[in-house]
């Protein structure tokens, strides 16, 4: 028994997944403080946008898409095709910056977002420096509020991961949730840390079946997440949406929601709403070593011309987007 | 990893080298995690313990005087993080409220068991001695208690732990007698 008693103190032990992914987020904090003090290719503002701005994020890539007059146009958040905001070079890594991303692992893997326009699985892959907007159509984001700036956000999140010898892809959120729609009978989310109470969100997805009176064909759930894994064989299905969402105060109801917003004020709406959100994808190899990837979430004034995509409507018209960086 | 090789790590991690900060880190990750969950008793305080215990480490290791107290340093950190996290923690929560933890505890659970028959006081003062192999004085000056306190602790926490592995090896004999007799 002493013999026992005392090897239960040298034994070996395994370290949980929680305490990996908790402390990747930590590792990935660290790296990218060290990564944006090495970054020569930061953009200074100007004095005037940084007055104005209130020193939001985001302004860095406001300033370098070619900024139009203001204008009294109402900007659209439409079902747009996938965009480079071409007119910005990607950021060269500094050696070091590349060999603090392979620390762990020297893997290569590749994020991919699957935005609006595409065909069926296509993906747009996300590299860094090269913010990739998202699909923002009207069947995948919401975005509610009140007077008196309670608002709220919900936004599909088409990601997905490709590499070798990968087992698992654990997402997590610093802001907010994930939400988690998705058949209660067909789950793909292996594990994941649930929230304890609901948000007051909207909700992106379920399939409306008209044939159904409008109901799902099968029991709907909805979760909400600080982080979920999922197996790398499975990493979506149709049934499952997997969104961003959060309830955020905003400065200025009208920011979003008035009538003579122009698009400056739904940029720095929007912006409020998603300020210093950062996803963390941690990808999880067979041979137990893992790496991860923060992806920034920004927003962006822009025109269809300017971005390079056909759009149906007006080219020229200003649209305000959600888009994507890979840190 | 030889002690050379670790002390080189540690120089440059000093010096802000964010590779080797991490590998320092990666490789003191089960200590953090046995003398974390002796505190706190669960994974996700633990877990929550260690992320802030690597970021506080990352911001003050300018600070560290010797390269060699460097497992030492961080060890205090780390218990000071749990200290901070059981203190939030402890309030009185209505029954109609309290909900069961949504994610099962599945690591390491002959360890858990162990350190939950112990009072809470005990089993950090094992896992530091036994486990992490500091010394008394050492423990003393970590968790700011005499030497003798420690020598206490030890002692008790040795008779507890004796206790309950001669329990549990009572059960597991009533058990398999109670079975026998129903066998007959």
């Amino acid at each position: 028994m002493e013999q026992r008693k005392n090897n239960i103190f040298t034994s070996d032990i395994e370290i949980p997944e929680i305490v990996q992914q908790k402390a990747a987020c930590a590792f990935s904090q660290i790296r990218r403080e060290k990564v944006k003090n090495m970054d020569q290719n930061v953009i200074e503002l100007k004095p005037e946008e940084k007055k104005n701005k209130n020193g939001k994020r985001g302004t860095v890539l406001r300033k370098v898409v070619a900024a139009t007059a203001a204008c009294a146009v109402l900007a659209t958040a439409v079902g747009v095709g996938d965009f480079y905001l071409k007119s910005r070079e990607p950021v060269t890594e500094s050696a070091d910056a590349q060999e603090n991303t392979n620390a762990m692992n020297t893997n290569p893997f590749v994020l991919k977002v699957q935005a609006a326009g595409l065909d069926g699985n296509e993906s747009r892959e996300l590299e860094r420096g090269i913010p990739v907007a998202i699909d923002v159509s009207a069947v995948s984001w919401s975005i509610g509020g009140d007077e008196e700036g309670n608002s709220d956000y919900c936004i599909n999140l088409p990601l997905s991961c490709e590499g070798e010898n990968i087992e698992r892809i654990t997402y997590s959120i610093n802001k907010g949730a994930f939400q988690i729609v998705e058949n209660e009978n067909a789950s793909i989310i292996v594990s994941g840390n649930e929230l304890s109470e609901r948000l007051e969100v909207g909700q992106v997805g379920g399939h409306y079946d008209e044939e159904n009176g409008g109901e799902c064909s099968y029991p709907v759930s909805v979760k909400y997440y600080t982080d979920f894994t999922l197996d790398y064989t499975c990493q979506s299905s149709e049934t499952t949406w997997i969104n961003m969402c959060n309830e955020v105060k905003i400065s200025d109801y009208n920011l979003i929601w008035g009538e003579n917003r122009t698009s400056e004020d739904l940029q720095q709406g929007y912006q409020e709403l998603i300020d210093g959100l950062v996803i963390t994808c941690t990808v999880h190899f067979t041979d137990g070593t893992y790496q991860s990837a923060d992806l920034e979430v920004g927003t962006v004034v822009t025109t269809a011309k300017e971005a390079g995509f056909d759009d149906a409507g007006d080219a020229d018209t200003e649209q305000v987007l959600f888009i994507f960086e890979r840190k | 990893m030889q002690k050379n090789e670790l002390a080189d790590i540690v120089k440059k991690a000093t010096c802000k080298d964010a590779e080797a900060f991490t590998q320092l880190m990666q490789f003191y990750m089960k200590n953090m995690y046995r003398v974390a969950l002796a505190i706190l008793m669960n994974d996700e305080d633990a877990a929550d313990a260690i992320q802030e215990t690597i970021l506080t480490c990352w911001e003050k290791i300018g600070t560290l005087k010797e390269v060699k107290y460097f497992k030492t340093w961080m060890t205090r950190i780390l218990i000071n993080h749990c200290y901070d996290i059981r203190k939030k923690s402890v309030h009185t929560v209505d029954l109609q409220e309290w909900e069961e933890p949504v994610a099962e505890d599945h690591y390491n659970l002959e360890w858990k068991e162990a350190l939950a028959s112990l009072d809470k006081k005990y089993g950090i003062v094992l896992t530091l001695f036994y486990s992490e192999g500091y010394h008394i004085s050492e423990i003393s000056r970590m968790l700011k208690i005499p030497p003798s306190t420690v020598r206490t602790r030890l002692q008790r926490g040795r008779e507890q732990l004796a206790r309950y592995y001669e329990d549990t090896q009572a059960d597991v004999r009533y058990r398999k007698r109670t079975q026998t007799e129903r066998s007959k």
